[in-house]
């Protein structure tokens, strides 16, 4: 790369940064060079590996390793399949809108080197505008190793099909020697047999079946008969051009049934994902997803297979299902941890010591929805192919889960809404047959103290003030049991605003105007109160029960005080009264549901349940005391609830 | 004397209702469904009380009819206590707004509240009295002055925007809707938290003590009410 406006460019965008996976060694610490990358320019980054059908067990180990590491390092993960290393990293960068790719090369070795070379020269030639980078990696390539042992480990059948063939080739061509048809033919021959070779048993079994038949051919058909001497240098020519054929043919064989698997492969893989997709998708309810995963998990991968789901006391369930492999509290632990963490535990995982099986979570970024367990009948670990294919399974079951989820959570809301609006109508309808006949005992006791004599009869004005005041007391006390009621069932009944503290209070000494009429009532706010999220009617509730209580409990002559403060994040408002305070007896039970002070049970009993219930939907607290120099004092805290909204209104000027 | 139309279908109520007005010299017409109510309309009462569940019809929804083509004033007497029907009732028309149960004396000081206003409507089409007094409470509307015992008090523009409204209405409670409309205009109809705090500065500046205010009244979800110190 050079360094001039081309590197400026690719240092300042920040884009896509794909890093190149291989089974060496060395892949480790091109990944860490890519992690290091991909922060400082805050860029996602995705490892890639192409996927060979042929790779050794050990490579693809190996591969599965480093993708495991990148993965934890925070890359998206990739395995693409193709023949051509290079061609299929651009075509898949293009296709992700890659802007970097990042490559490692190794310096051990000459083999290795001339392979890696045409990797990064073709990504070089066929990157276009994307950019290459090449790092150093280090330590030994272990990948090109294994071809070497491989190449010599002939097949037996491989040999005698060889063996055949060439016989067979001998034969003909001694036929048409006998027949005296010229060399020509006998080449070709030979040439059809290796050919036939390279195509079957690859290439270097068809470079050692030219080198035969040049060698049987010199032998049995070139004079001198029976000797490896050669006259003609044209020999060396049809060695030469058999050679080329061969490898050519071999070559090309090798490259149709590599794809051929490969395409199998995905073809086996597409057709599971479909297979499970559609049984999901006609499964309906938790029970018969989790029936159907465990069924289709289980022939896909010849394993023991368990979805367990977590219960509501944050613990695991399995009632559905069999749970073969979970024996013992590891599994059940890596289980749990799978939950936790969001993050497969278990066999195959950092943390999978003396575990059977293999935990991966289930549900989305956000939400684990259920873990599936899952161990292979024969204990193995999972094979790079289809660990990716448990993901892409994973990926569906997944989204079924969630499907099914939420399907459940809009039932479970549409059932709260139908009980909320069959309680509030009960309610309304209570309080509307509760109050009628109030009404029309209050209103004709009212009426008939309005029409009466008041000094003929007193005691019969007496008589209809007592069924007045009782009536209205009866009502009050209905008021006050519906109410407690739709606060302690439902908090959502809270109607919030933005209300000057100054203006409850007030609204809450107005209400009780008669009952206080006579006292000496003083009021402490300051001035700089803020505005209070709140609800106006409850709190106003909450303030005159607090105000009634005091009026009800202390004698006539003595005062009430109100008083305000901000602490902190809270507003504190404080009724004190002149009274007896509260005795030791009374002390703990103040709050209670139709508890009375014993001195003048006149009220409901239920006036301070109501505000502690008011105040507590609000998210404060209410404390009862007595003062010092007697009486008592309820205190209030109250959230101011945030910052209040602002005015956009500039109206500071008086009118002159 | 003034005529009245009670709509309600609750037998106990009507009937008390009866003798406490016809006691006090008004004179009544009952109906039990929003249907005769609606039909005995053309007599022209002065004022209606009206029940909102009747069998027929809810009374909610005849409020609007009737203002379409009268301001008659229409007090709601319910059992349904919920601030959200208060205001529902308020903004579509409705004058006052009592939850059963009532006392009698409410009741009657309400419906002189609305008698006396709906009457300086139908006298003063057009032009408005010069000087409004309320208690100690002062406004001279050509000078755009404001007295509080004698005392000269210095409002800004919305504040005094803000009383005027309640002055017209005196003794008549206003939603916060109504308000906002009136005073800062449709823009503003969401912003509750602005006719709250001008009420509050205007509290500060008209009542002795803005906690205890004895003026500027809060019905508490609802909206503000200017005490008709002749009623209380």
């Amino acid at each position: 790369m050079s360094n001039t406006p081309q590197t400026e460019q690719f240092w300042q965008s920040t884009g896509v940064l794909l890093v190149c996976v291989g089974s060496s060694p060395s892949s480790a610490r091109v990944v860490r060079a890519a992690k290091r990358m991909a922060d400082a320019f805050g860029c996602p980054w995705i490892a890639v590996h192409v996927e060979h059908p042929h790779e050794s067990k050990d490579n693809q180990r190996r591969s599965a390793d480093i993708l495991k590491h990148a993965e934890k390092l925070g890359a998206e993960v990739v395995t693409i399949a193709g023949d051509d290393i290079a061609e299929s990293i651009i075509e898949y960068a293009r296709l992700r809108g890659v802007n970097k790719i990042m490559v490692g090369k190794t310096g051990k070795g000459l083999i290795s080197q001339l392979i890696h070379a045409s990797l990064v020269d073709k990504l070089l030639r066929l990157s276009g505008d994307i950019d290459v980078l090449v790092v150093r990696g280090e330590g030994e390539s272990l990948s090109h190793k294994t071809p070497h042992a491989k190449l010599l480990r002939f097949r037996l059948n491989h040999i005698s099909g060889t063996v055949l063939i060439l016989t067979v080739c001998m034969s003909v061509s001694a036929l048409f020697k006998w027949y005296g048809l010229a060399d020509a033919n006998i080449v070709m021959v030979f040439l059809s047999g290796v050919v036939l070779i390279a195509g079957r048993y690859g290439r270097w079994i068809g470079v050692v079946a030219s080198l035969g038949s040049v060698v049987l051919f010199d032998i049995l058909f070139v004079e001198p008969y029976f000797t490896l001497s050669v006259h003609d240098t044209q020999y060396f020519i049809m060695f030469a051009v058999m050679l080329v054929i061969t490898l050519f043919v071999s070559d090309l064989t090798a490259r149709i049934r590599r794809q051929a698997d490969i395409a199998e492969c995905h073809e086996r893989r597409t057709e599971i994902l479909y297979s499970l997709s559609r049984h999901l998708a006609t499964s309906s309810g938790v029970n018969s997803l989790v029936s159907v995963v465990q069924t289709q998990l289980s022939v896909i991968f010849d394993a023991d297979v368990s979805v367990l789901l977590p219960d509501n006391n944050g613990g695991l369930s399995s009632s559905y299902i069999e749970t073969k492999f979970i024996q013992n509290n590891n599994e059940w632990e890596a289980a749990r941890w799978a939950i936790r963490h969001n993050h497969p535990a278990g066999y195959g995982t950092d943390t999978g010591h003396n575990i059977s099986g293999l935990f991966i979570p289930l549900g989305t970024a956000d939400k684990v929805l259920a873990v599936l367990g899952i161990r292979l009948k024969d204990n193995s670990e999972l094979s790079l192919e289809r660990k990716q294919m448990l993901e892409s399974c994973v990926t569906q079951i997944s989204v079924a889960l969630e499907r099914e989820h939420l399907a459940e959570e809009s039932q479970k809301a549409l059932l709260q809404i139908e009980a909320e609006r069959w309680r509030n109508a009960l309610l309304s309808s209570i309080s509307h047959d509760l109050r009628t006949p109030l009404a029309g005992i209050a209103g004709t006791a009212s009426a008939l103290i309005t029409i009466e004599n008041k000094h003929e009869k007193p005691e019969r004005l007496q008589l209809l003030e007592n069924i007045s005041i009782e009536a209205n007391r009866l009502s009050r006390l209905v008021e006050n049991l519906l109410s407690l009621v739709r606060i302690e069932s439902d908090r959502a009944v809270l109607k919030k605003e933005w209300l000057p503290l100054e203006e409850v209070v007030g609204s809450s000494l107005q209400a009780l105007r008669h009952q206080i009429a006579d006292r000496r009532i003083s009021t402490h706010l300051p001035e700089n109160l803020p505005l209070v999220f709140i609800d106006g009617v409850l709190i106003e509730q909450a303030i005159i029960n607090l105000l009634d209580n005091a009026a009800k409990y202390t004698p006539q002559e003595k005062g009430i005080t109100i008083n305000a403060n901000i602490e902190g994040e809270n507003v504190v408002l404080e009724v004190q009264d002149e009274g007896m305070g509260i005795t030791p007896e009374e002390m703990p039970h103040l709050f209670d549901k139709f508890f009375r002070g014993g001195r003048k049970p006149s009220g409901s009993g239920l006036g301070l349940t109501i505000t502690k219930a008011i105040v507590e939907a609000h998210n404060g607290c209410i404390v009862a005391e007595n003062i010092t120099n007697g009486g008592a004092c309820f205190r209030i805290t109250l959230p101011i609830g945030g910052q209040p909204p602002l005015l956009d209104v500039t109206d500071f000027e008086t009118i002159s | 004397m003034s005529s009245v139309l009670i709509i309600e279908d609750e037998k106990a109520i009507s009937s008390f209702l009866k003798v406490i007005l016809e006691n006090k010299g008004y004179r009544i017409t009952i109906t039990e469904t929003a249907r005769d109510g609606l039909s005995v309309l053309s007599t022209m009462p002065d004022i209606i009380i009206l029940d909102l569940g009747l069998p027929d019809r809810d009374g909610m929804e005849i409020i609007p009819e009737i203002r379409e083509w009268s301001q008659i004033p229409i007090i709601i007497v319910s059992a349904r206590g919920r601030e959200k029907d208060k205001v529902m009732a308020l903004d579509i028309g409705a004058d006052d707004y009592l939850t059963k149960p009532f006392g009698a004396e409410e009741l009657l000081a309400r419906m002189r509240v609305a008698l006396r206003h709906s009457n300086r409507f139908k006298n003063t089409v057009g032009e408005e009295s010069a000087h409004y007094v309320n208690g100690g409470l002062s406004i001279d509307y050509v000078a755009r002055r404001v007295f509080i015992d004698d005392r000269e008090i210095h409002l800004t523009p919305l504040e005094y925007r803000l009383l005027t409204v309640l002055s017209q209405h005196t003794g008549k409670v206003l939603t916060h809707q109504f308000l906002l409309k009136e005073v800062w205009g449709v823009k503003y109809i969401s912003q509750n938290h602005y006719v709250r705090v001008f009420m509050a500065n205007l509290r500060n500046k008209i009542e002795k003590d803005p906690a205890y205010p004895q003026y500027l009244l809060t019905e508490q979800g609802i909206g503000y009410r200017l005490i008709d110190f002749i009623e209380e």
